[in-house]
This record gives C-alpha cells, sequence and structure tokens, in this order.
C-alpha cells in the first residue's frame, strides 16, 4: 500500500525536474538524466516525474544503492537510523522511500544528514563517497525537496491512512479531554454546550477548564516527565539520598534546627518539607506561570528571574513579596506560592555579575544533571539540546569506531569519530561554564571564571579551547560565545534556544508525549519486517502531526492552550475505532494506555469525592518526624507515593537511582492494585454517599439505600438509570439503559443484594466500609453502620465492577 | 574426574556431536532456566577483572599494580585487583576462585558507543535500537506469558518493547505487596481518637467477590471484542493477561525490607528466583552500581567496591539457585568498558566491553553451553607495558572455532544476544519476530 504520495498537485515538468545536468560529473563519469522513462505524460502534452519514479530510477541506482551496501539489515551501518532494502519489489520501494523520509529529520546545523555524510562534511562511517558540488550530491539536494514535497501524479493517488478510522465525537472528546486535563468527568452543562455548538464550544469548555488548579498539576506532570526534577519532591527521596538540601551549602540554614540535613522532615511546621517542596518543583512552575501569566512558553528559558517560595526565599535570605528576609511563616499569607525573584545572592550572582535564565539557572536542574571534572558539563548541554531544542546527539551517531580513536591526542578536539557530535555539544557544555562544580555531590552556585571557586575544586575554570570547543551556541566561530557575555552565559543560550524550531517542536513533542499516553512512536528500521510499512506509514504520520502543531504552535506565539485543544482535537488524540483488526498502520491512535498514578489518584478524587489514602492523614502532627501529606498536597494518597503503590503501579519517581520511565501497560502488581482499589474505594465511598444528601450525592442521586431492586428492570427504572450514569461518571461511557453494559450490572445488582439477605452475614457494617468514622481525621461520625437488606453491599458490587472496568483505566 | 576435566578430555568428534544435540534441544524446546540479566550501570573496568591489561596502571593505588596479581581460575584468566590505599577491598580474586569453573567470560566485545544510554540499551538487549525488549524481557515476552511476574524487575534499565509488562519491585514499595496478594482485605488503618479505622476482615464477601471479578473480565473481553485499533488491542491484551493472574501473586513469599539497600536487592532477586521455580516468574533483571561505578576521577578503590556488589549480587543468585537448586543463567553485562587512559583517578568510557555468563550447577548439569573459558578478546598483554595505541582494541573471532582470526567478526551485543537467544531456545518464537537480530556474516554461537 502506497501511502507516502498523497500530494495530488501535478506540478509541470519544469517544476518536476532539476538542473541536474548543469553539475560537473563525478570522477569523469557519464551523465545522468532526471526525466525517466516511465514519467507520466500530462494531458497537455507535458511530463509528470512522480517522487516514487524519480527516487526508482534516478536516485536509487545514482546514489541510494551504494548507500544501501551498508545501511541495510546485516550491513556496516546496521542499526543507524537510516536503513533501506534491497529494491527488489514494490513493497521495498515503498519502505525505502519511508525510510529516506524518516532520515530527513536528521539535521545538523539545519542541513540534512543524507547530505552532510556521504559527501563527508560530517564523520560518516562509509567515508566520502561523492563531492559536495558534484552531480550526485545534486541528487541527494533534488531527492531531499521531492521526499518533503512529494508528487503525486495522476494515476498514482492512495487511499488515505485514516479511512476506516473512527473519531471520537465531540462530547466523548470532551469526556476524555476533562479527566486528561482537569482530572474529573465534564459536568452536565459543559456536555450540553458541546452537544449544541459541537468543537467550537469544546475549546471554550477546555479553555476553562485549562485555568483550573488539576490542569496546571497536569502541566507539572508533562514537563516533569521530561526534565525528572520531581525526583527531588519529599515524595520522591530517601531521607539523605538525592537530596536537594544539602549541608555543604548554606550549612547554617540545612542544620538551622540543629539537625543534619536528612532532619528535613522533622522541622517544625513542616517547613522543611515546603522548602523541599519550593526547590524541587521550581523548573517546572516556570512552565506553570508561563501558562497562567498568559505568556509565551519561552519564558521558561529566557526569565530573568527565579521563582521562590516563602520557604526558599528565606533559605536563600532573600525578600519575598516585600516581606523582609526571616519573616515568620505564619505572618505570610500563602507561603507556598511562587513568586519572581529577580535577584538571589550568592546563588545566581557574584562580584556585580549574574545570570537568570528560567529553569537552566535553577538548582534542581543543575543538581539533576550533575557535572563532574571529566564530564565538564556535557551532560547538561546533552540535555538541553534534547528537552528544549528537540535534538538527541546520541542519535546523531550511535556508533563510534574504537579503532580510529587516538586516545592521546584529545579525540574530542580532533578525531573525526568523535567531533561530528563534539563540536556540537561541548560548545553548549561551555555555555554552563559559571555554574561549573567538581563532583557529583557538591551543590551549584553562579561562580563565574576569574571568581573564587569552591575549595575542593580550585582550577575549575573551564577548560582551555586546546583541550575543548569553546562555548557557544552552536558550532563554529559564528555561534562563539562573546568575552562580554561570559557572566551571562546561560542566559544567551536560553535566549538563542527559543528563537529555534526545535524549541517549539520538543515543547509540543513532550505534551504530545503526556497527552497520548504512550512514547513517540519510533521509525522501523528492519526492512524484512512484514509489518514494516504500516509501522513507518504509523511514524511518518506521526512526524507530519508533530510538524503540523508545531507550526500551529509558533503561529500562536508559543502559547500552551491553543496548543492542547489542537492535540486534543487531532486524529491521534481522537481516534476512537478502526473498521478492522491488524491495522498497523493505526498504531499509536487513540487510547489504551494504562493511566498515570497521578490522574488514576485525581479520577478517584471527584468521580468519588475519595482520598484514597493512610487514614489519618489529616490528623498527623506539625512536630516530629512528619508525614508528608498534609504538607505537601499529597495527602498521603497511596497512588502518589514512592513507599506506597506508585512504582508498584507503574509511575516513577524521577529520582537519580529510581525509576525514570512510566510503566504504561498493566503488570500483575498493576491488576492487583486495581481490584484492592475497586474492592476497598466502593466499599468507602458507596456508604457515605448514601449517607450524604441527595442533591450532593456523586453516585446515587436517584436511589436509596432502602431501595430493593423489584427483580425486573422495568420496575426498576431509577436503578437503570443510576447504572447508566455511573458509566459516564467512572468509565466516561455513553451507553443506554437497554444496553448490554448496564442490563448485566442490574443483575448483578439484583442478584447480589437477592443473595446477600438471603444469606447469613452479619447485617452490620464493619469498617472502613461503614460510615461512622471520619478516616481522614478520625472523628466519630453518625453514618451508616448496618445493611439489612444488602442493599449498599450489592450497590458496592457494582461500582467495584465499574472500577475494575478497563475502562476506568486505561486512557479512552 | 571433576566435570570440567571430563568434558575437555572428550574427542572433538564427540564433542562436536554433543554440540550439535544441544543446538538442536535448544531450538526444539525451550529448556527451564531461569535466565537472570544482572547490569553494572555505569561502565565496570573490565581491566579491573576479566580483561586485565596492566600498564595503564602505574600507581600504587590502582587496582591493578602488579603483574603479580594476575591469576588463573579454572583456565580464565583474571586479575585479583586490590588498591595499596585499601587491601580489604579485594572482591574479584575470591569470586573467581569460586565461579571461574560456570563463568564464560566474553571479551572484545564492540559496543560501539561511549554513551550510557546507548551502551545500555545495545548491551542488555542486543540492538542500538530504542524500544528494542532488553534479553530478559526477550525471554519472558516468548515463554513467560501467563505467569504473574513474566520479568522480575528490580531497577534500571527495563525496555520492554510490548513484549512483557515488568513487574517493577522498587524495594520501597515492596511491603505493599503483601497487602496486595489479598485484595479483598482492608487496608492496614490506624487508632484516630481511640477508635480503629478497620475492623472488617474483608471489603467484600467470597461469593460477591468472584461474582465481580468474573464479571469485570468478561467486560474486558467484550470490550477487546468491539475495540480494533492497535493501541486498545494491546492494552487490553496485558490488562485482561494481568488481572487474570494476579491472584497467584498470593504464591509468592514477600521478602522483609530492611535499610539495606543491597540486603533488600538479594532478598528480592532470592524471591524471583523462587518465584520461577513455583513456575511465577520467567526471568529478571537487577541493575548494580552507584556513582562510584562510572569512575571518572574515582579511584579503583571505590570503582572496586561498586564491581564487589555486582559480583556479590551474583554470587547470592548462584548460591541461592543451588540452594533451590534451580538452572539459572546470569547474564552479566555493563553499559561499556573504560578506557585504558587513565585520568588522575579512575578512566573514561570505552566501547569494547566484556560480558560474563555464570551458570548455577542446575544451569551447567543441563550442558546448555560449555563454561570455565574465555571467549574473544582485546589488544595487549595483561603483563603489560601497553602502549595507549595498541591496547584493548577488540580482536576478531573465527566464528567456527571462536579462536582468534584476523579475517573473521568482530563480537558486538547483537552477536551475544542472538547466540543468547539461541540457548534460550526462543530464536524462532513467534512472539520476537518483530525484534529480529541479525549478523553480517556467520553468526556467533556459544556451544562452538
Amino acid at each position: 500500500m502506497r501511502r507516502l504520495l498523497v500530494v495530488l498537485a501535478v506540478l509541470p515538468v519544469a517544476a518536476c525536474t532539476g538542473n541536474i545536468g548543469d553539475t560537473g560529473v563525478d570522477g569523469g563519469g557519464a551523465g545522468f538524466s532526471d526525466i525517466p522513462d516511465g514519467a507520466v505524460r500530462l494531458p497537455d502534452g507535458g511530463l509528470c516525474v512522480g517522487t516514487s519514479l524519480y527516487y526508482r530510477d534516478v536516485a536509487w541506482p545514482n546514489v541510494l544503492e551504494q548507500c544501501s551496501t551498508c545501511h541495510t539489515t546485516g550491513g556496516a551501518a546496521d542499526g543507524t537510523r537510516f536503513q533501506l532494502r534491497p529494491l527488489a519489489s514494490a513493497t521495498a520501494l515503498t519502505q525505502n522511500i519511508a525510510a529516506t523520509t524518516s532520515a530527513l529529520q536528521l539535521e545538523s546545523g539545519g542541513e540534512k544528514l543524507l547530505l552532510l555524510k556521504p559527501t563527508g562534511q560530517l564523520s560518516h562511517g562509509g567515508g566520502t563517497l561523492f563531492a559536495i558540488d558534484s552531480q550526485k550530491a545534486d541528487v541527494v539536494r533534488r531527492l531531499i525537496t521531492e521526499l518533503q514535497n512529494p508528487v503525486t501524479c495522476p494515476g498514482e493517488e492512495v487511499r488515505p491512512i485514516t479511512e476506516g478510522l473512527t473519531l471520537l465525537d465531540e462530547v466523548d472528546t470532551l469526556i476524555k479531554a476533562s479527566f486528561q486535563l482537569a482530572g474529573r468527568p465534564p459536568t452536565p452543562d459543559e456536555i450540553a454546550q458541546v452537544q449544541t455548538n459541537g468543537l467550537a464550544a469544546l475549546d471554550d469548555v477546555l479553555m476553562l477548564q485549562m485555568k483550573e488548579p488539576a490542569f496546571y498539576e497536569r502541566l507539572r506532570e508533562a514537563f516533569g516527565d521530561v526534565l525528572l526534577t520531581d525526583g527531588f519532591r519529599a515524595n520522591n527521596t530517601d531521607t539523605n539520598q538525592g537530596n536537594i538540601l544539602n549541608s555543604v551549602y548554606h550549612p547554617n540554614t540545612v542544620n538551622r534546627f540543629g539537625g543534619a540535613d536528612y532532619d528535613w522532615r522533622s522541622w517544625p511546621n513542616g517547613e522543611g518539607i515546603h522548602l523541599v517542596e519550593a526547590l524541587a518543583r521550581e523548573p517546572l512552575e516556570f512552565f506553570v506561570q508561563a501558562v497562567k501569566n498568559d505568556r509565551p512558553l519561552s519564558d521558561v528559558l529566557t526569565a530573568r528571574h527565579r521563582l521562590l517560595t516563602a520557604y526558599s526565599a528565606r533559605y536563600y535570605g532573600v525578600p519575598y513579596r516585600g516581606f523582609a528576609a526571616g519573616t515568620p511563616f505564619a505572618q505570610i499569607t500563602e507561603p507556598d506560592r511562587y513568586e519572581a525573584v529577580t535577584s538571589v545572592p550568592g546563588i545566581n550572582e557574584s562580584g556585580g555579575t549574574g545570570e537568570y535564565a528560567g529553569v537552566l539557572t535553577t538548582p534542581a536542574w543543575l543538581l539533576r544533571y550533575p557535572s563532574s571534572p571529566t564530564n565538564f558539563n556535557r551532560k547538561r548541554a546533552r540535555f538541553t539540546l534534547k528537552y528544549f531544542m528537540n535534538f538527541d546527539i546520541m542519535k546523531a551517531a550511535p556508533r563510534i569506531d574504537a579503532a580510529a580513536v587516538d586516545l592521546q591526542d584529545t579525540p574530542t578536539l580532533r578525531n573525526m569519530q568523535c567531533t561530528g557530535c563534539h563540536q556540537l555539544l561541548d560548545p553548549l557544555a561551555g555555555m554552563y561554564l559559571n555554574e561549573d562544580e567538581c563532583g557529583y555531590d557538591e551543590s551549584v552556585f553562579y561562580q563565574p571564571p576569574g571568581s573564587p571557586k569552591y575549595s575542593p575544586c580550585p582550577d575549575r575554570g573551564w577548560t582551555p579551547s586546546t583541550d575543548m570547543f569553546s562555548p557557544g551556541v552552536g558550532a563554529g566561530a559564528p555561534n562563539a560565545l562573546a568575552d562580554a557575555d561570559r557572566a551571562r552565559a546561560l542566559e544567551v543560550l536560553g535566549a538563542h534556544a527559543v528563537a529555534q524550531r526545535g524549541f517549539a517542536k520538543s515543547m509540543v513533542t513532550h505534551l504530545a508525549v503526556s497527552l497520548w499516553g504512550r512514547p513517540l512512536l519510533v521509525p522501523p528500521t528492519d526492512t524484512s519486517l512484514a509489518e514494516y510499512a504500516g509501522l513507518d506509514e504509523a511514524a511518518a504520520a506521526e512526524a507530519a502531526e508533530l510538524e503540523r502543531l508545531t507550526d500551529g504552535f509558533i503561529a500562536s506565539g508559543l502559547k500552551v492552550p491553543p496548543l492542547i485543544l489542537e492535540l486534543v482535537k487531532g486524529q491521534t488524540f481522537r481516534a476512537g475505532n478502526a473498521d478492522v483488526i491488524g491495522r498497523v498502520e493505526l498504531t499509536g491512535l487513540g487510547g489504551g494506555s494504562l493511566v498515570t498514578p497521578e490522574v488514576l489518584d485525581r479520577k478517584l478524587r471527584t468521580a468519588l469525592g475519595l482520598i484514597w489514602s493512610d487514614h489519618g492523614w489529616a490528623a498527623s502532627g506539625n512536630t516530629g518526624y512528619q508525614r508528608l501529606g498534609r504538607h505537601d498536597g499529597t495527602q498521603d494518597a497511596y497512588l502518589l507515593q514512592r513507599e506506597h503503590l506508585k512504582a508498584l503501579y507503574g509511575g516513577l519517581d524521577g529520582s537519580l537511582f529510581g525509576v525514570k520511565t512510566r510503566g504504561r501497560a498493566a503488570s500483575s502488581l498493576t491488576a492487583a492494585i486495581i481490584e484492592h482499589l475497586a474492592l476497598e474505594a466502593s466499599c468507602i465511598a458507596v456508604t457515605r454517599d448514601f449517607d450524604a444528601p441527595a442533591a450532593q450525592r456523586k453516585l446515587f442521586p436517584r436511589v436509596e439505600k432502602t431501595l430493593v431492586p423489584t427483580g425486573t428492570p422495568a420496575g426498576d427504572a431509577a436503578i437503570l438509570d443510576t447504572i447508566r450514569e455511573l458509566h459516564q461518571r467512572l468509565l466516561g461511557a455513553r451507553v443506554t439503559n437497554e444496553s448490554e453494559d448496564v442490563q448485566e450490572l442490574y443483575t448483578l445488582l439484583r442478584d447480589v443484594q437477592r443473595d446477600g439477605a438471603a444469606s447469613s452475614e452479619p447485617r452490620v457494617l464493619e469498617r472502613p466500609c461503614a460510615g461512622d468514622i471520619d478516616l481522614s481525621t478520625g472523628a466519630l461520625l453518625s453514618g451508616t453502620t448496618r445493611d439489612d437488606a444488602y442493599v449498599i453491599r450489592a450497590w458496592q458490587a457494582v461500582v467495584a465492577t465499574l472500577l475494575m472496568d478497563p475502562r476506568f483505566t486505561l486512557e479512552k | 574426574m571433576d566435570r570440567r576435566t571430563f568434558l575437555t578430555g572428550l574427542s572433538a568428534t564427540l564433542w562436536s556431536s554433543m554440540a550439535g544435540r544441544r543446538v538442536m534441544a535448544q531450538t526444539m524446546n525451550a529448556p527451564p532456566v531461569f535466565w537472570v540479566q544482572l547490569h553494572a550501570t555505569g561502565g565496570w573496568d573490565q581491566m579491573l577483572f576479566c580483561d586485565p591489561k596492566l600498564g595503564p596502571r602505574t600507581s600504587a593505588n590502582g587496582g591493578f599494580h602488579s603483574a603479580s596479581q594476575l591469576a588463573v581460575a579454572s583456565g580464565i584468566p583474571y586479575v585479583d585487583a586490590y588498591s595499596m590505599s585499601d587491601v580489604t577491598v579485594r572482591p574479584v580474586g575470591p569470586f573467581f576462585t569460586q565461579f571461574a569453573s560456570r563463568l564464560t567470560v566474553i571479551n572484545g566485545i564492540d559496543v560501539g558507543s561511549n554513551n550510557h544510554d546507548v551502551g545500555i540499551r545495545y548491551s542488555m538487549s542486543g540492538s542500538l535500537l530504542e524500544g528494542f525488549p532488553i534479553f530478559a524481557a526477550q525471554v519472558a515476552g516468548a515463554l513467560g506469558r501467563g505467569r504473574p511476574m513474566p520479568l522480575v524487575d528490580i531497577s534500571g534499565y527495563d525496555e520492554a518493547g510490548g513484549l512483557t509488562a515488568p513487574v517493577r519491585l522498587d524495594y520501597r514499595g515492596v511491603p505493599e505487596i503483601v497487602a496486595l496478594q489479598d485484595v479483598a482485605k482492608p487496608s492496614t488503618g490506624a487508632y484516630l481518637n481511640n477508635q480503629p479505622t478497620v475492623t472488617a476482615q474483608k471489603l467484600m464477601s467470597d461469593p460477591v467477590h468472584a461474582r465481580v471479578r468474573t464479571l469485570a473480565l468478561a467486560r474486558a473481553q467484550r470490550l477487546q471484542g468491539t475495540q480494533r485499533l492497535p493501541g486498545w488491542q494491546k492494552g487490553l491484551t496485558a490488562w485482561r493477561e494481568a488481572m487474570t493472574a494476579s491472584p497467584e501473586l498470593s504464591r509468592i513469599a514477600i521478602p522483609s525490607i530492611s535499610s539495606d539497600q543491597l540486603a533488600n536487592t538479594k532478598a528480592l532477586a532470592t524471591m524471583g528466583l523462587r518465584a520461577f521455580k513455583q513456575g511465577l516468574a520467567m526471568s529478571m533483571t537487577i541493575a548494580a552500581g552507584g556513582p562510584n561505578m562510572d569512575s571518572h576521577g574515582i579511584p579503583d578503590v571505590d570503582h572496586l567496591v561498586e564491581l564487589g556488589i555486582v559480583l556479590d549480587l551474583a554470587r547470592h543468585v548462584l548460591t541461592t539457585a543451588d540452594a533451590e537448586q534451580v538452572p539459572t543463567i546470569i547474564v552479566m553485562t555493563s553499559d561499556f568498558g573504560r578506557t585504558p587512559v587513565r585520568e588522575t583517578s579512575g578512566s573514561g568510557h570505552w566501547p569494547i566491553a566484556s560480558t560474563l555468563l555464570a551458570q548455577s550447577q542446575a544451569a551447567l548439569a543441563l550442558n546448555l553451553f560449555p563454561a570455565g573459558r574465555v571467549i574473544g578478546g582485546t589488544t595487549g598483554d595483561p603483563m603489560g607495558p601497553n602502549p595507549l595505541n595498541t591496547v584493548l582494541q577488540a580482536r576478531k573471532l573465527d566464528p567456527a572455532t571462536n579462536g582468534f582470526s584476523d579475517t573473521g567478526i568482530r563480537l558486538t551485543p547483537t552477536h551475544v544476544m542472538r547466540a543468547l537467544r539461541q540457548v534460550a531456545g526462543i530464536s524462532d518464537a513467534p512472539e520476537l519476530r518483530s525484534f529480529p537480530v541479525t549478523v553480517d556474516g556467520t553468526p556467533f554461537a556459544l556451544n562452538v
């Protein structure tokens, strides 16, 4: 199945062909035509050369066939991201076109590696194959143009891959998006708006949802999964390992209560916990602040300030919102609120100079990606490129030939095996020169060249240009850091990064990955795979979608909410079903991934009104070794704590030696957690929901705990309505009372009630199912403690079944 | 005559004949082996144990500072590494002395990268491609479907490529698994205001629970019949398999957890091994190594501490497997090797690496591949001195003999993982069809 050549524009022959014949011929060989015999004759007499024909009859025999001798399964370049197969069939042609198109994403300095490598402009395992000004190079240039704007001649049209794909309708899209963005089901009013006005109303509804606190937390999670700075959060760190509070740095502050640095959990009123949270989440707060303040997301690298709370401001000894340093927290309203602080002497400034570049100059970022005496900030540079400039340098040259490296000759500066990457990486590493430190365990602070360095590493200035490429925003002299800017190098880097398309694309990618609930697709390289064409098609479609989203994001001024709307309305998010099973090309579309523990926790809170947590979290004290929940907002929720179920369920903690990727498929542990959750949450929530006034109930506004099923659906309309509504509330599933989903749960309810009432089971409800105690405080309540007719427990069975339905724990 | 002596005394013909039968057996039926991937995170220094090269180290504080440290156990040369700064940190000698007869050392593996992420991925999976499953996941995906813990995952890189869902056992959460072994039992409650928050024995009666469970699985099956997108199909398959298998978790003996991280890891490894014995697990992956493994600027003595942890874990798995009589093979890898260039202390990355295969007694009895030998190697002289421009380059092998040959193949992780697939009997597994490991030229085999 051909699917790439979907551009139906038919170009005149002049536009379809290049000027290949104008340039010289390599090595004295014969020239070749760019109008193959198979060109399509147009009605007006002109010729049309389709991209596939050009590929097969011009590019392949003259250039690519030679590439395929190494870039193929079992070849010398097997495993690289450019893989071809022998051009023996139409399928092979399709796959090779796809593979070559994918390879266009590989660039250096804005030029395609497809051209730079064979011409020796960049290190190439196969050496220099032809000159940059040769005819073959022109073929490559023309090929690049063709693949970027593929031409389909009459008779070559193909079926769109989305044919047979069903999208979620507007309401289902709203339901899915609401759970994702706001962590709750949409309200009846929101549904009504979308039912009436369609996608236009969807925009309005979601724009409002994106002002809710849950959305800001969702943003933190999306970017936290990337930056992994949440590894420093109180819930994710050990008491004395990987700690952002560091006694080496500011010992008087850390030890202010007479204990060691790992005693911060015992500081009065949770002050240590508040401080850890403030420092750990500062990088992510830059993303939130940009959205809250309707600012472009470029602020995350260009903001000329730090974001501090009252706790971190005191840690640094700087004023906060007009309060002098050291003001008791009790006198400050909302002391956990982040505020922009434009001057933090000693941390970001020294000797009259300083640098503030959003995320890049936060301790959480710098400590999460530490330098070392031999790494020279390359780690920081690598992740700056990867996270903020959409360039994974490790994919540029995954292989090196050790036999060609002379270790005594500074190979990172002089050997082409190394310089291909290091000429780009090392200048960026140099941009961190003011934040350099000498080991993994020391904290970081601004210390520009010439200033006294921290004593254990007095020589940690910057390395001379004879050892390493000089600081700059890219390779080469034009990108070098000016001497006048050395004291604010990270500000220069931040400003440069956000001006690149790569910044926009990286932000789009991070949000897409989060909302799609899976990593990006990896284009297949093994052309012998039966699924190759389908998987490649899926990857290509995804790549195109990301480019589309990036265009829109840039056009919007790098604003997040419009991007989220585009993501939600895109076919990847909205894909609902396919016409047949086995369409590999639809890989990556729609749901099926396990929801994250954070999303699941929010669903429980909003759908059931339940915090699934240690009992008594609200009653824990403010002295001694304190429980985290009441201080860090997690309320000791099982699904949010590393020492409880978070990692076992599939969550990550992001810490240096912890779990850095999410598990998005259910394991047996996940399944056990889901089942345990279903039984316990239903037990706790059902009784308490019945005890609330009907108008305030989340689950049972239409029925009472005294309503016994009659035994026939016709006589139990309120029960059927309730079951139907529970499907929508818990699963986001719109079903009818007559549906199998509803009818079988009605049967379950009826049978469990009937059999339970006839059984010898106790009529008394026991805790935690009994409603006579507040599980967060231990306060006694006057709630239900009996279930004489077994109605409550029958409803518990219904709710538990719904919580065990895959639609509750898999993304819609 | 011990087993090894007996084997080495066999005639070439008989040996060849046995090897042929072995290959046939592994291809047709997967042997009952518990496969353990033990990865030394950070990049171990192979010159300090299995691929000794004197010369780069001249300092008395270097871990290999004298040719007198060279030793041989069961035919395997190694260096009894220790630093004069602390002679008590001497982990290599005891390990090799104890286990050399069960070891297969593969030296001179060209990882082709000196980047941690790439090196880990390639060394553990046999492929440079992102998303390619590690070997333990390949085994679990091919042979462990339906088991509650197909891949026991004790930290570290655990890419499974969708073949299986690794059961991640972050030891901090392990005590919680006990609670999950009886999902109908209420979570531990508390006494608040002198009131117990939990008095119930069960959250739901057994008959009702059984109905709920049956109905939930039936609804999931019905959903899968209507959802045709690949993502849903994959997600629902995993969900249903996991939900079906999860009650089996109750059969697993959950270890106690302490503040000793190494002890915790050992306890979890024991748990995994016993789970395999019970038919509950299929393979296991363990990551070991703190920041001093990646020994830039790190004295050898500190690197040896990390290496000692890795070897200690291997020792624990082997001795436990022996005690439990479980056929177990440990695949020990690291991100890559370390360069012969010495920094002030420690060294940088080097793409030429080593892999160790260690077999339990029960695994050896299966006669899957010979132990007590070294395959492959690198340039340079163990006795030194070794100029930097001639040392630690991978030497080529003749795959017909596994002897050195300048016209042979250069080993890569792909070669090694392909050979391991052969031993594990999963070379032709349909589950791995999307994850081929192909090599240029004649493949490498462990049975040669």
